[in-house]
C-alpha cells in the first residue's frame, strides 16, 4: 500500500468515535480517487458519494466519511461552516490541486486551521499531457459547466471550447449541480469531446483522460 | 487495556475541534489570564462590567470561556451562548455573522437569557416579557416575515450552557435545541436597512432585551454574566475590521445591556487603534502560550515556561489512562519537543497529540516516543508551510531578525496573524515569532 494511503487508513482507523476530522490529500492529478475510494467503499462496505459541492456537506448524516473535491468557490463556504464538521463528527477527506491548496490559508484561515494531516498524493503525472486539455479534462470529470454557459441559444460548443482553453483556472468552471437540466455543458458533453478529439495537439491527452474517466464512471455507478 | 483501546481513548480525549468534555481536562493557563477577568468581574462598584476577549485563533477563547462560566457559576446566574454555531447550525446562515447588527446581537442575548431563565425558574418565568421581546423585534423584520415568527418556539431552537441547581449546588447545564428541525424563519444580518442607535424601533427591542436580563437577575437574585462566544470568527480582513468597529466600537447598545458580558472579538481588532477606542468595554488578549524564550526564541533546547502548561495539560487527561497501563504514556523529551513547536497555540499541541496516538497505533507501541514526535512534527510542518509564498517569507523572516519581535509595516500581516504562522507572545512586552513549524523554512537561503 502507498504512504499516502496508508496515512488515510491509519487517520480513518482512529477516527472513529471522535469529534469530526479533517484530512487534506494534495494531488496533482486526481487519479488517487479511484484506489481512496475503493479503501473507503471497502471499510464502509456500502457505497460513498464522492462530493464536489462543499454545501453537500449539510446533507451528511453524524458521523459520516465525506471525500470532497475542493473548489476555490467553496473556500468562503468552508471557512464559515466548519462547525458542521464537528457537529455532525464527519471525517472530510479534502482532495486539492496544489494550487487549491496554497489557496487555504488566506482564503479559508479558519477551516486551514483545523486540518488535522496534509497528505501528498504520489501518484506518477500522466505523461506528456498539455496543461490546458489536462486541466479542461479534469474539469470534465465532475461534468463542468458555469453559469455563463447555460443558454444554449447563446453559446455554441465551439464557444465552449474557446471559453474553457482560454480558462486560467477550470475549477471555476465546475457547476454546483451535475445533474441539473441546465447543466449544457454536461449535456453537449459528447459533442465537445467529439470537436476537441479533432484537433491533433489534444487528441492524446484526450483519449488518456477519457480512459481515465472509466474510473469516474465507476465511481458514479458503483 | 490494550494498545488500540489505549490509542483510541488518546485520539479522543485530544480532540482539536471540540473544547475539553471534562472540566478537570481544564487547566490553568501560564499568566493566569482569567484571573484578570474575574477580578474585574468580582469589582463591587461595576454592576455590569463589559469585557472584550481578542484572541488569537487556536489559543483557547472557547474553552477560557467554559472555564470562566464555571468559575462563576456560584456568583452570576451564567448564560454562555456561541452566535457563530448557532447561525451555522440552526439558522443555516453563517454569512449572517458578517452583517450582525448591533441590536441583533442583543436580541440573542436576550433570547439566550430567556431560555436559560425559563428553563431554570419554568414557575416564575413571566413569559410575556419575552412575548415583548418578540414584539419589539418583529418590527424590525421585513414585513413578510413578521407573521411566521413564535420567538417562545425560536428561543428553544438556541444551544445555551447556562446556570442550574444540581442537588442544591451550582451547576452548569447545556440545553440542546428542543424543538428539532423548526426552521429558524427570522431571517439575521439582513436588517431591512442600516439602522442606528437612536433609532426608536432598536431603541424599543434593546429596552425589550434588557427586560429580559432584569427579570432573569430578578428570578435568580443573582447579577446576569452573559458569554457571548463566536463574534471572533468575522473573517477576511479588512472586512472583519469593519464589523467588528460596527458591534464594538461605533454602537453602545451592547454596553447598554443591564448585565455582565464577555463577547469574544476577532484578533484584528488589538492591533487597531479602534481598539482602544471600543468605549465602555474593558479589553483583554488571550494570545499564545510563552512556550519560546524570549532571549532565544528560535532555540528549542531554551524552552519558555509555556511548555509546563502543556505538560500539565497531557497530564491531566491522561492520568487515569496511565494509572490503568501502569507506565507513562510519553517520553517528557517529546512532550516538550511537541509542546515548543506549537508555538503555544492549545488547538496545535492538541492536534499533535492526537496525531501522535495515530503513530503510536500504527506502530504498536504503548507510549509516544521521540521518534514518534519527530513524524509527527515533519507531517505538520508540511501542512502548515502549505500556501507559504516568498513574500510570506520575507515577512517572517523580518519579524525572526528583529530583536524585538517586532512587526514590520506589511499587508501580509493580518494574512500571516490570521492564519497562524505569525504567532503573538505575552511574555515581556507583547512580541511576535513565526510558527516554530516554519523555521526551517525561514532559514532555508
Amino acid at each position: 500500500m502507498s504512504d499516502w494511503l496508508a496515512d488515510v487508513e491509519r487517520a480513518l482507523a482512529l477516527a472513529e468515535g471522535g469529534h469530526g476530522r479533517v484530512i487534506l490529500l494534495v494531488a496533482n492529478r486526481f487519479a488517487h480517487l479511484k484506489p481512496l475510494m475503493q479503501l473507503l467503499e471497502r471499510r464502509a462496505d456500502q457505497t460513498v458519494e464522492l462530493r464536489t459541492c462543499a454545501s453537500d456537506l449539510r446533507e451528511q448524516p453524524t458521523g459520516a466519511t465525506v471525500p470532497l473535491i475542493l473548489r476555490r468557490q467553496d473556500l468562503r463556504w468552508l471557512n464559515r461552516n466548519r462547525p458542521l464538521i464537528a457537529e455532525r463528527k464527519l471525517t472530510l477527506l479534502v482532495n486539492a490541486r496544489p494550487d487549491a491548496a496554497a489557496r487555504l490559508p488566506a482564503e479559508a484561515p479558519d477551516f486551514f486551521d483545523w486540518i488535522a494531516l496534509r497528505t501528498d498524493v504520489d501518484i506518477a503525472p500522466m505523461a506528456r499531457t498539455e496543461p490546458v486539455a489536462d486541466r479542461l479534462l479534469d474539469a470534465f470529470d465532475v461534468h463542468a459547466a458555469t453559469r455563463e454557459l447555460l443558454d444554449p441559444a447563446i453559446v455554441t460548443v465551439e464557444r465552449i471550447l474557446a471559453f474553457i482553453l482560454a480558462t486560467e483556472d477550470v475549477s471555476d468552471a465546475i457547476d454546483d449541480d451535475p445533474e441539473s437540466s441546465e447543466n449544457f455543458v454536461g449535456q453537449q458533453r459528447g459533442r465537445v469531446i467529439e470537436v476537441l478529439l479533432q484537433r491533433p495537439e489534444l487528441r492524446r491527452p484526450v483519449r488518456e483522460r477519457l480512459d481515465f474517466m472509466k474510473h469516474v464512471v465507476w465511481l458514479g455507478e458503483s | 487495556m490494550d494498545a488500540t483501546a489505549l490509542w483510541k481513548a488518546i485520539y479522543q480525549r485530544f480532540d482539536p475541534l471540540s473544547p475539553p468534555e471534562r472540566s478537570a481536562w481544564r487547566v490553568d493557563r501560564t499568566r493566569r489570564g482569567l484571573y484578570a477577568l474575574h477580578e474585574r468581574l468580582n469589582l463591587p462598584f461595576e454592576t455590569h462590567t463589559k469585557i472584550l476577549l481578542a484572541g488569537t485563533m487556536g489559543a483557547g477563547k472557547t474553552t477560557e470561556l467554559l472555564r470562566l462560566a464555571e468559575d462563576r457559576r456560584e456568583r452570576e446566574f451564567v448564560v454562555f451562548f456561541d452566535v457563530h454555531r448557532h447561525l451555522t447550525d440552526v439558522v443555516g446562515e453563517s454569512a449572517a455573522l458578517e452583517t450582525l447588527a448591533p441590536w441583533e446581537v442583543c436580541v440573542l442575548a436576550g433570547l439566550a437569557t430567556a431560555r436559560a431563565a425559563a428553563e431554570r425558574f419554568p414557575d416564575r418565568w413571566k413569559p410575556q416579557i419575552l412575548a415583548a421581546l418578540g414584539e419589539a423585534w418583529l418590527d424590525l423584520l421585513p414585513t413578510d416575515q413578521r407573521a411566521q415568527v413564535d420567538v417562545g418556539q425560536l428561543a428553544k431552537t438556541l444551544t445555551v450552557t447556562a446556570s442550574t441547581l444540581v442537588g442544591g449546588s451550582a451547576a452548569l447545564t447545556t440545553l440542546a435545541n428542543t424543538v428539532g428541525a423548526l426552521r429558524w424563519n427570522a431571517r439575521l444580518g439582513r436588517p431591512a436597512r442600516q439602522l442606528t442607535d437612536q433609532d426608536p424601533r432598536v431603541r424599543y427591542v434593546v429596552a425589550a432585551a434588557a427586560d429580559v436580563l432584569r427579570h432573569a437577575a430578578e428570578l435568580d437574585g443573582r447579577p446576569v454574566l452573559v458569554l457571548l462566544d463566536g463574534l471572533d470568527r468575522l473573517s477576511g480582513a479588512p472586512e472583519a475590521l469593519a464589523r467588528a468597529e460596527a458591534l464594538f466600537v461605533r454602537s453602545t447598545l451592547l454596553h447598554e445591556l443591564p448585565c455582565r458580558l464577555v463577547v469574544t472579538a476577532p484578533f484584528a481588532l488589538r492591533h487597531h487603534t479602534s481598539f482602544a477606542e471600543a468605549r465602555g468595554f474593558h479589553k483583554h488578549v488571550l494570545v499564545n502560550e510563552p512556550v519560546l524564550d524570549p532571549e532565544a526564541p528560535g532555540d528549542a533546547g531554551r524552552p519558555g515556561d509555556g511548555v509546563a502548561f502543556f505538560e500539565r495539560l497531557f497530564a491531566g487527561r491522561v492520568a487515569d489512562l496511565e494509572d490503568q497501563v501502569g507506565h507513562a504514556i510519553g517520553e517528557v523529551g517529546a512532550l516538550r519537543r511537541l509542546a515548543w513547536h506549537s508555538g503555544g497555540r492549545a488547538r496545535d499541541f492538541v492536534t499533535f497529540i492526537q496525531e501522535a496516538a495515530g503513530h503510536a497505533f500504527s506502530a504498536d507501541v504503548d507510549h509516544i516516543t521521540d521518534d514518534i514526535a519527530s513524524k509527527v512534527l515533519d507531517e505538520q510542518r508540511r501542512l502548515r508551510e502549505t500556501g507559504i509564498y516568498r513574500e510570506h517569507v520575507d515577512v517572517l523572516r523580518a519579524v525572526m531578525d528583529d530583536p524585538h519581535g517586532t512587526l514590520p509595516r506589511s499587508r501580509y500581516i493580518d494574512e500571516l496573524l490570521a492564519s497562524g504562522r505569525l504567532l503573538p507572545y505575552p511574555n515581556h512586552s507583547e512580541w511576535f515569532f513565526p510558527h516554530p513549524l516554519l523555521l526551517d523554512r525561514i532559514r532555508r537561503p
